[in-house]
C-alpha cells in the first residue's frame, strides 16, 4: 500500500510532457488540424480520436498531421498516410466504400421503407370533406371519441 | 459463513424463480387460473432471497470480510464508507448480484401491485419474467458467482475501481441504468402474456403503459447523469462519445420511447397492435444485449473493466430470446389485427407513425454501427472503426426529424387534419421559429444544423405550451376559474398528455443544450508557468501553482503504535503530535521515542495522493474565481492502478460552463499544460433531469375517474375475444 504510493509519488514527478517540439500553427491552419485530429483514431486509446486524447502517442501523430499540413498536403492524402500505416481502422469515419458501404446506405434503405410503409397504410384521399372514408366516425368528435370508443368495446364484450 | 449464507440465499431464489417460471407458464397456457398463487409465492421467494443475499453482501463488504471472492476483489479497508457500499456494483459479479436484487423488487412489486387483477394474463405474464430471472440467478449461481469462499484470505484488498471512487455521481448513475434496464423485463412479460394468451385487452394495456414509463424515466435518468459524469470526470470536454455502452443503453431508451408514442395509435384507432407489442419484446432484447456488449468484453471500450466468461451464457440467452420473440410474434400476431383504418398522412397518426420510422431507424443505425466492426472482423477479417462522426452524421438529421414532429404531431388532430385549420395554428409557432433561427444567427451560430435546430425548437416549444395551456384557458373563460385552479383541473384531466408534453419540453432543452454546446464551444490549449493566463472565449484563466497532497478516506481506525506508517494521519492528539498531523519520518521518530508499542492511536489512511494545478476563473467583467487543490484540474493517483486518473474543473453556469482539464505537469519547472473549453448552455442537459421527472410523475399518477365511469366494477374480461 505504502510501497505502491511512494512508487506513484515517484512517477508524479512529471507525467506525460507533451511534445511540443512542432512550431504552433496559424489559426486556420491549426483549425485544419484539429478537425483531421478530429477523424483520426488513436492508436492506444479506446475509440478516441487523437485530437481527444490526452495520450502521447496520440499527441505524437497530431503532432505529424501537423507536420503533413505544413507540407502543404490536402485532407485525403493524409488520411491515406495514416491509413497505410495503420489500416482503415485509422478513420475514425468509415468511408464511403468497400465493406463499409452498408453502414451508409443500410439506413437509408430502411429509412425509405419505413416512409413507403407508413404512406402505405395512411389513407391517401382522406380529405376532411368526406369523413365517410375514415372507418372511425368518433374522430368528428374529439370530445367524446375516447368515451365512445370505450363503450364500443365494452359492447362488443358482451 | 458470509459466503455460505450468500450463496444458499442465491440457491433459493434459483429455485423458486424456476418453480413460478415452470408452474406459471405450464398452468397458464393449460388456463388453470387456481394455481395463481403459487406462481405469486415463488415470485416473492425469489424476490426476497435475492434482496437478503444483496443484504449479506453489503454486510460482508462492511466487515471486510476476505474470506468471500468478491471482497477480496473489491474490497479495502482504505476505501471510504460511501464506496465500500458503492462497490457492490463496482465489478461485474456484484453487479449481477445487485441486478438480482432490482430484478426481485420489480417482480414483487409487480405481482403484489395486481395480485388481485388481471387474472387471465398473469400466470403467464409472471412466470416469462420469472424465466428471466431464472436465468439471472443461474447467473450469479454459477459463471458470475461473487461468494466463492476463499481458504486463506488476505487482511487486505485492491479496493475498487479508481473511476469509480471519483466523483459521487458515480453513487447514483450505475443504479439508475439498472433500474431502466431490469424494469423492462416487466414490460417484456406482460406483452409476452398476452401474446401467450392470444389476446391484447384494453386493460391490460395500462399496466403495460405504466411500467414501460417507470423504467423509460430510469434509463433517461441514467443515461444523462453517465454523460454528465462522463463530462465531469473524464476531462476530454465531451459528454458522449458514441461508446459501444453509452449505445447499449440508447437502443432501449429510443424503443421505449417509440412505444410509449405508438401504444397512442393502438389505444385511440385500435391500431399498430403487432408493431407495439414489438416495441417492447424489442425494449427488453436490447437490454440484454446492452447487458451483453457491457458485460462480455467484446468491445474495448471505457467500461470493458468488467470483463469476464460471462459472454457465452449471454450469448445463448440472446438467442433464445431472439427464437423466442419471433415466434411469437409469427405465431400470434393473426389475433393483434387492427380493427379500424387509419388517417391521413397528416394527422396526429401520421406523425406518430413518422416518429416510430425515425426512432426505428436511429436505433438502427446505433446498433449497426455498434456491431459492424465485429461483422467486418469476422466476416471479411478486416479492422474498421465506426467513430463518433459516422454516428453524428446519421443521427443529427434524424435527431432534427424528430426534433420537427414533436411541434407538427401536436398540432395535428386524430384522423385527417383540416389544411386551412392547420395552416392558420402554424403561424404563430412558424413565426416564432424563424426569429429563434434569426436571433441564434445573431448571436454568432455560424452551423447550420445548429441554426435549423434553434428554429425548430422555438417553433416545438410554442406549440406545446399552447397545447399545455389551451385546455386551462378555455375552463377560465367558460367556468371563470382561476388560473392555478383551472391549470390543476385541466391537468388532472388529462395527466397522461399533460405530463407528456412537459417530458416533451425537457427533450426540447437537452436538444437546444446538445447544439448550442457542440456548435458553440471554444477551445484554447497551452502550457503555463505559474502566475500565467490564458485566454478562452471570453474568460481567463490563470494558473497558480501544483499542489500535491493526499486525500484521506475519513474512516478513522485505531491501531497500535507498532503499525503506524508514514503517510497515515492522526484524528486525535498523540505524544505532542496535534489531531489532523500527517506522520512523515521525522515527527514519527521523534514520537516514538519513550512510547510503548501496544498503545492506541487512532488514525485515518489516505486513499490517493494528488497533484493538483490551481487556478482562477476571470470574467469578462473581471470578477475572479479562485479554485482551490479540491476542485482545481488534478490528477490522482491510486494504490491500484499506475495510471493517475485526470479530473477536470468544470466552472458551471447558467449560460455557459468553463472547463479545463490537466493535460499534463512538470514538478521541476512547476508548469502545467491545460486543456480549457467554454461550452455555452451545456448544464441544461442536466438540468432537464428534473423536467423529465415532473413530466413522467404526471403522465404515472392514478386516474380514478376513468375507471370507475368506463368499466363496471369487478369486469373480469378485459380483452376482446379472439
Amino acid at each position: 500500500m505504502i510501497q505502491a504510493l511512494l512508487i506513484s509519488i515517484v512517477l508524479a514527478q512529471g507525467y506525460a510532457p507533451p511534445r511540443q517540439g512542432q512550431d504552433p500553427l496559424d489559426a486556420e491552419r491549426e483549425a485544419r488540424v484539429q478537425r483531421i485530429g478530429k477523424l483520426l483514431r488513436c492508436a492506444v486509446c479506446q475509440g478516441v480520436s487523437i485530437a481527444d486524447s490526452p495520450a502521447s502517442m496520440a499527441r505524437a501523430q497530431l503532432d505529424k498531421v501537423r507536420e503533413l499540413v505544413v507540407e502543404g498536403k490536402s485532407d485525403d492524402e493524409i488520411f491515406d498516410y495514416f491509413v497505410a500505416r495503420y489500416g482503415e481502422w485509422a478513420l475514425m469515419e468509415p468511408r464511403k466504400s468497400g465493406v463499409t458501404l452498408g453502414l451508409w446506405v443500410g439506413p437509408l434503405l430502411l429509412l425509405a421503407i419505413g416512409i413507403f410503409l407508413v404512406w402505405m397504410n395512411t389513407s391517401k384521399n382522406a380529405a376532411p370533406a368526406q369523413p365517410a372514408v375514415v372507418a372511425s366516425p368518433e374522430t368528428e368528435k374529439p370530445a367524446e371519441d375516447e368515451y365512445l370508443a370505450k363503450v364500443r368495446a365494452d359492447l362488443e364484450k358482451q | 459463513m458470509n459466503s455460505i449464507l450468500g450463496y444458499g440465499l442465491v440457491l433459493t431464489g434459483l429455485l423458486c424463480a424456476a418453480f413460478a417460471a415452470v408452474v406459471g407458464i405450464v398452468t397458464g397456457l393449460a388456463r388453470k387460473e387456481s394455481a395463481l398463487p403459487w406462481v405469486q409465492r415463488g415470485i416473492y421467494g425469489f424476490a426476497a432471497s435475492m434482496i437478503l443475499s444483496n443484504l449479506v453482501m453489503i454486510e460482508s463488504l462492511l466487515t471486510h470480510d476476505f474470506s468471500v471472492k468478491y471482497v477480496a476483489q473489491v474490497g479495502s479497508r482504505t476505501t471510504p464508507l460511501i464506496f465500500t457500499i458503492v462497490s457492490l456494483w463496482s465489478a461485474l459479479e456484484g453487479s449481477i448480484l445487485f441486478w438480482g436484487a432490482i430484478m426481485g423488487t420489480y417482480l414483487f412489486a409487480f405481482a403484489f401491485t395486481y395480485r388481485k387483477e388481471h387474472g387471465r394474463y398473469m400466470q403467464l405474464s409472471l412466470g416469462v419474467m420469472a424465466a428471466v430471472a431464472t436465468f439471472f440467478a443461474f447467473l450469479i449461481a454459477g459463471p458470475a458467482n461473487p461468494w466463492t469462499a476463499i481458504p486463506n484470505p488476505l487482511s487486505d484488498g485492491p479496493g475498487p475501481n479508481p473511476l469509480l471512487q471519483n466523483h459521487p455521481l458515480m453513487i447514483i448513475h450505475p443504479p439508475m441504468l439498472y433500474l431502466g434496464y431490469v424494469g423492462m423485463t416487466i414490460p417484456f412479460g406482460i406483452a409476452a402474456g398476452a401474446l401467450l394468451r392470444g389476446e391484447l385487452g384494453d386493460a391490460w394495456l395500462v399496466p403495460l403503459r405504466k411500467w414501460t414509463l417507470v423504467p423509460w424515466l430510469f434509463l433517461s435518468v441514467g443515461i444523462i447523469l453517465g454523460s454528465w459524469w462522463a463530462y465531469a470526470v473524464l476531462g476530454w470536454g465531451g459528454y458522449w462519445a458514441w461508446d459501444p455502452v453509452e449505445n447499449a443503453s440508447f437502443m432501449p431508451w429510443l424503443t421505449a420511447t417509440a412505444f410509449m408514442h405508438s401504444t397512442m395509435v393502438l389505444e385511440k384507432k385500435k391500431s399498430l397492435k403487432l408493431w407495439t407489442i414489438a416495441l417492447a419484446l424489442a425494449s427488453f432484447v436490447l437490454t440484454i444485449i446492452g447487458t451483453f456488449m457491457t458485460r462480455s468484453g467484446v468491445f474495448n471500450s471505457v467500461h470493458s473493466f468488467t470483463q469476464s466468461d460471462i459472454g457465452p451464457t449471454f450469448l445463448v440467452f440472446i438467442g433464445v430470446l431472439l427464437v423466442f420473440s419471433a415466434l411469437l410474434l409469427a405465431s400470434r400476431g393473426h389475433m393483434l389485427v387492427a380493427e379500424s383504418r387509419l388517417g391521413s398522412i397528416a394527422s396526429r397518426e401520421g406523425s406518430i407513425l413518422l416518429n416510430n420510422v425515425v426512432f426505428t431507424v436511429l436505433t438502427f443505425v446505433v446498433l449497426l454501427g455498434t456491431l459492424y466492426p465485429l461483422i467486418t472482423e469476422g466476416l471479411f477479417d478486416k479492422k474498421v472503426t465506426v467513430g463518433e462522426p459516422y454516428f453524428n452524421q446519421m443521427a443529427l438529421p434524424l435527431g432534427l426529424a424528430m426534433l420537427f414532429l414533436m411541434g407538427v404531431g401536436p398540432m395535428l388532430p386524430w384522423g385527417s387534419a383540416d389544411p386551412k385549420v392547420t395552416q392558420q395554428q402554424a403561424i404563430i409557432p412558424g413565426a416564432v421559429g424563424v426569429v429563434t433561427g434569426l436571433l441564434s444567427w445573431l448571436f454568432g451560430y455560424t452551423s447550420f444544423l445548429a441554426i435549423m435546430t434553434f428554429g425548430v425548437a422555438g417553433f416545438v416549444v410554442v406549440v406545446t405550451l399552447r397545447e399545455l395551456f389551451l385546455p386551462a384557458r378555455q375552463r377560465m373563460n367558460e367556468n371563470k376559474e382561476s388560473f392555478m385552479n383551472a391549470l390543476v383541473v385541466s391537468a388532472t384531466r388529462a395527466n397522461r398528455r399533460f405530463g407528456g408534453y412537459i417530458v416533451h419540453l425537457g427533450i426540447v432543452a437537452i436538444v437546444v443544450a446538445v447544439a448550442a454546446s457542440s456548435s458553440g464551444k471554444v477551445h484554447a490549449t497551452g502550457t503555463l508557468k505559474p502566475g500565467g493566463e490564458m485566454q478562452v472565449g471570453q474568460y481567463k484563466v490563470r494558473f497558480n501553482r501544483l499542489e500535491e497532497g493526499d486525500d484521506f478516506s475519513n474512516r478513522v481506525r485505531t491501531i497500535k503504535v507498532g503499525q503506524l506508517q508514514t503517510g497515515m494521519r492522526l484524528t486525535s492528539a498523540w505524544k505532542g503530535l496535534a489531531a489532523g498531523t500527517v506522520l512523515t519520518r521525522e515527527n514519527l521518530m521523534t514520537a516514538f521515542q519513550g512510547a510503548s508499542a501496544s498503545e492506541d492511536v487512532s488514525i485515518e489512511e489516505p486513499y490517493r495522493h494528488y497533484i493538483a494545478a490551481t487556478l482562477t476563473v476571470i470574467d469578462p467583467s473581471g470578477a475572479e474565481t479562485p479554485f482551490t487543490a479540491r476542485n482545481s484540474p488534478r490528477m490522482n493517483f491510486y494504490a491500484r492502478s499506475t495510471d493517475p486518473i485526470g479530473s477536470p474543473t468544470v466552472d458551471e453556469r447558467i449560460i455557459r460552463d468553463v472547463y479545463v482539464s490537466l493535460l499534463a505537469y512538470d514538478q521541476r519547472t512547476g508548469t502545467a499544460s491545460f486543456n480549457m473549453w467554454v461550452f455555452p448552455l451545456v448544464g441544461w442537459i442536466w438540468y432537464a433531469i428534473p423536467i423529465l421527472v415532473l413530466g413522467t410523475l404526471i403522465a404515472l399518477f392514478p386516474q380514478r375517474k376513468k375507471t370507475a365511469t368506463t368499466s363496471p366494477a369487478p369486469a373480469p374480461a378485459d380483452g376482446v375475444p379472439s
